[in-house]
């Protein structure tokens, strides 16, 4: 069905962006936070009424999505590009996630930014940033959804390097920048292959692809799908910070505590996620790939998790754990679960952002100081982030009933099913680590005694602060409700809306585990996770300098497994090596040397004629006379 | 229109060339402005015999119109010489090309 409303959803934030970016140039916090607040409001508002349109739709699955036609891109030989806007079940979801917890973001950043020099660059930006997050989510076409893809990155780039007057801040936009570009090769290879082998950029056809026999019988080959698949899962390692190329986001904790909150937990770093499981009946023909997710997945929960263990910023702690958290995602990609893997994006979306924007409160609170040896005992002078930042934790630990609980306990009951006792240990692992991590710096700052006087000193932050965090605090708590699992009755709604954006392309999803095992599951995650919590709660109050991780474990986990620095050697030292010689035999030597002889060439050519010019005049009658008798003599002997 | 008698033509192409040559050699080494100013005219007129020669030869209009084109353009153009070597007599007093080799700026 079309529906023009879409259109507004993306313009109105983008309108807001050029209104503080442009015209409202230099305005104070409130009047570039209320026009960018409105903006993104006014976005949320009408995804609402689209998403409401959508669900009063009972058509067949073919046709259960909305669309906004608004004009063709491109158009050359078997190439079509058209820029529609669509809207399927999983879209909506996202939708109201970007616009609802970006709209709190904004409220939230008006306070937050209130000191700031040139609050309407950063407002300017988000709106920005959610223009291009609802061209990825709202496209309908692989190449429309690339603009929005690129669109974020430079949105990234912009917040983290929002302080630009710090070199590390530059620096780190530049790194998520570069580090992306790395993974976007992935996302143009996928597009290629689309483009040339199955023949349409576009979503939906490209599921129909799966079913068309005739389509699959004329001659793709394998290795077409693999490519397609391996490239989309490169890309998504860079987006969604997987091994290898999760480097960037604990960096990108440089920029502003909202921003953290939105880009680098709730929204963009999701992307990858969501863009696999858009294209799931493609990507699900590759088992290799799949298999591939999984073991991405386990490894970057693992490595974030114990890089995460031994942090002493809190905002660190919570970059690796979304690292980390995005890793669950992909296993449950791995494990044949995109709906699991989706349903942890949107429960994690709620409260990762809860958590960074009470880490933010607290910051706020203490000066702008992030270091949590300088915390401490925080819960009786910060009531309500305290009680927000506590409903967070317990929500990404899994307590039972809490929105993680049902997540993460539908990824490993995913995994179980599809991998094995194996894999479910070793996933459990990584979720322990959660709790132990999260409670360490839950503990580290709202328990024990101040341990500077900046903790002394902190105060709670006011309610345009507070407000975002007690509406995200109840959807972390409650939002887990949209899926529950079998035991608790057969209420699925989001591998409902999953499954129905495939434009009808069923994918089967394995074997089902019998209620006995769930609830054994259940109760093995639940109990080891309260336990695991318990003790480190504890023991952080007792004693802040504890070391979870054995020595040289430790050691290395303080110094990020030496990712960076191996990096550093391996590949940024050699690439440029290899820039600096290019730029030597190419620039200095070819480019410089055909500049430069062309002005040489010039001015000698110049220098020999300035000879002839003498300024008597029958010298240059001589000459003419010379030289036309020359020609017409040449002319006329050619001619003879 | 009748054309010229045999041997006619030959002569009046030689006159011509003859005008021609002369009023070249005159404009490439004579040192006086004026005298070169007078072989530029010699050679004009050396063409227009050339050309009224042709036509009268092909029994053509064409030779003809053009030469009425080239008198005019040449009294006009002797005119403008003229006054420029008027003024140029007066800043430098003298009408010798030699003496004009600064104006090359």
């Amino acid at each position: 069905m079309i529906f023009e409303g879409l259109r507004w959803i993306l313009l109105a934030p983008l309108l807001g962006a050029v209104l503080n970016g442009v015209i409202l140039q230099n305005k104070s916090a409130k009047i570039s936070g209320l026009v960018a607040t409105l903006a993104s409001l006014v976005a949320f508002g009408f995804s609402v009424v689209a998403c409401s349109q959508l669900s009063g739709l009972n058509s067949a699955p073919e046709q259960n999505f909305l669309i906004d036609p608004l004009f063709t891109w491109m158009s050359s030989g078997h190439v079509y590009v058209p820029f529609n806007l669509e809207l399927t079940s999983i879209t909506s979801v996202m939708l109201l996630v970007i616009t609802g917890i970006g709209s709190l973001i904004h409220i939230y950043s008006i306070s937050y930014l209130s000191e700031e020099e040139s609050p309407w660059r950063f407002f300017s930006y988000l709106n920005l940033f959610l223009a291009a997050m609802l061209v990825l989510v709202l496209a309908s076409n692989l190449a429309v959804v690339f603009l929005g893809w690129e669109g974020v990155g430079l949105c990234s780039y912009l917040l983290i390097g929002y302080w630009y007057k710090k070199p590390e801040n530059t620096a780190a936009g530049m790194k998520a920048f570069i580090t992306n570009r790395v993974g976007d090769i992935g996302f143009l290879i996928a597009l290629f292959v689309a483009f040339s082998f199955f023949q349409t950029g576009d979503i939906s056809r490209l599921a129909e692809r799966v079913n068309d026999y005739a389509f699959l019988s004329s001659g793709v080959p394998t290795w077409a799908w693999y490519t397609f698949a391996g490239s989309l899962l490169w890309a998504a390692t860079a987006k969604s910070a997987q091994i290898p190329l999760y480097i960037w986001l604990p960096d990108a904790m440089a920029g502003p505590t909202p921003v953290s909150a939105l880009i680098h937990a709730a929204t963009m770093v999701t992307s990858g996620i969501f863009l696999i499981c858009r294209v799931w009946p493609l990507f699900a023909m590759s088992p290799v790939i799949v298999d591939a997710a999984f073991w991405i997945g386990m490894s970057t929960a693992w490595l974030a998790a114990l890089i995460a263990v031994s942090q002493t910023d809190v905002k660190k702690v919570l970059a690796y754990s979304t690292v980390s958290q995005l890793g669950f995602m992909f296993v449950a990609l791995g494990a044949g679960s995109p709906a699991a893997a989706f349903f942890h994006v949107i429960t994690h979306a709620c409260f990762k952002a809860l958590l960074f924007l009470a880490a933010g409160s607290v910051i706020h609170g203490m000066h702008h100081k992030q270091e949590m040896s300088l915390m401490g005992g925080l819960k009786d002078k910060m009531k309500i982030t305290h009680v927000c930042f506590l409903i967070g934790t317990l929500a990404i630990i899994g307590f039972p009933l809490t929105a993680g609980f049902f997540s993460k306990d539908m990824i490993l009951a995913k995994v179980f099913a599809a991998q094995g006792v194996f894999g479910y240990i070793l996933l459990l692992g990584a979720a322990l680590l959660t709790a132990a991590y999260m409670f360490r710096a839950y503990t580290l700052c709202f328990w024990g005694g101040a341990r500077s006087e900046y903790a002394q000193k902190a105060h709670e932050s006011d309610p345009l602060m507070y407000m975002p965090l007690v509406v995200l605090a109840f959807l972390s708590l409650f939002i887990g409700w949209l899926e529950l699992p079998e035991v608790f009755g057969h209420f699925t709604k989001i591998t409902d809306w999953v499954h129905s954006s495939w434009y009808g392309v069923g994918v089967g999803e394995q074997a089902h585990l019998s209620h006995l095992a769930e609830w054994l599951l259940m109760l093995i995650t639940s109990v080891l996770s309260l336990t695991v919590a318990y003790y480190s709660f504890k023991i952080y109050q007792r004693n802040p300098e504890f070391k979870i991780l054995p020595e040289p474990l430790h050691k290395w986990s303080t110094n990020k497994f030496y990712v960076d620095e191996a990096f550093e050697l391996l590949l940024i030292k050699p690439s440029m090596k290899a820039g600096r010689f290019i730029n030597r035999i190419s620039d200095e030597t070819t480019f410089n040397g055909l500049a430069n002889g062309s002005f040489r060439f010039t001015r000698l050519s110049g220098r020999l004629l300035a000879l002839f010019h003498t300024g008597s005049v029958q010298t240059y009658a001589w000459h003419f006379v010379f030289w036309s008798s020359l020609i017409v003599g040449a002319i006329f002997l050619w001619t003879l | 229109m009748i054309s010229l008698p045999v041997g006619e033509l030959e002569f009046h192409v030689f006159v011509s060339i003859a005008l021609f040559a002369i009023g070249a050699y005159g404009f490439l080494c004579k040192r006086s402005g004026l005298i070169a100013l007078m072989c530029l005219e010699l050679m004009l007129n050396g063409v227009n015999l050339f050309l009224m020669t042709f036509s009268k030869h092909h029994s053509s209009p064409d030779g003809a119109s053009l030469f009425l084109f080239i008198v005019l353009v040449a009294a006009a153009e002797a005119a403008i010489a003229l006054s420029i070597f008027v003024i140029l007599s007066r800043r430098f007093g003298s009408v010798v090309l030699d003496d004009y080799r600064r104006l090359k700026g």
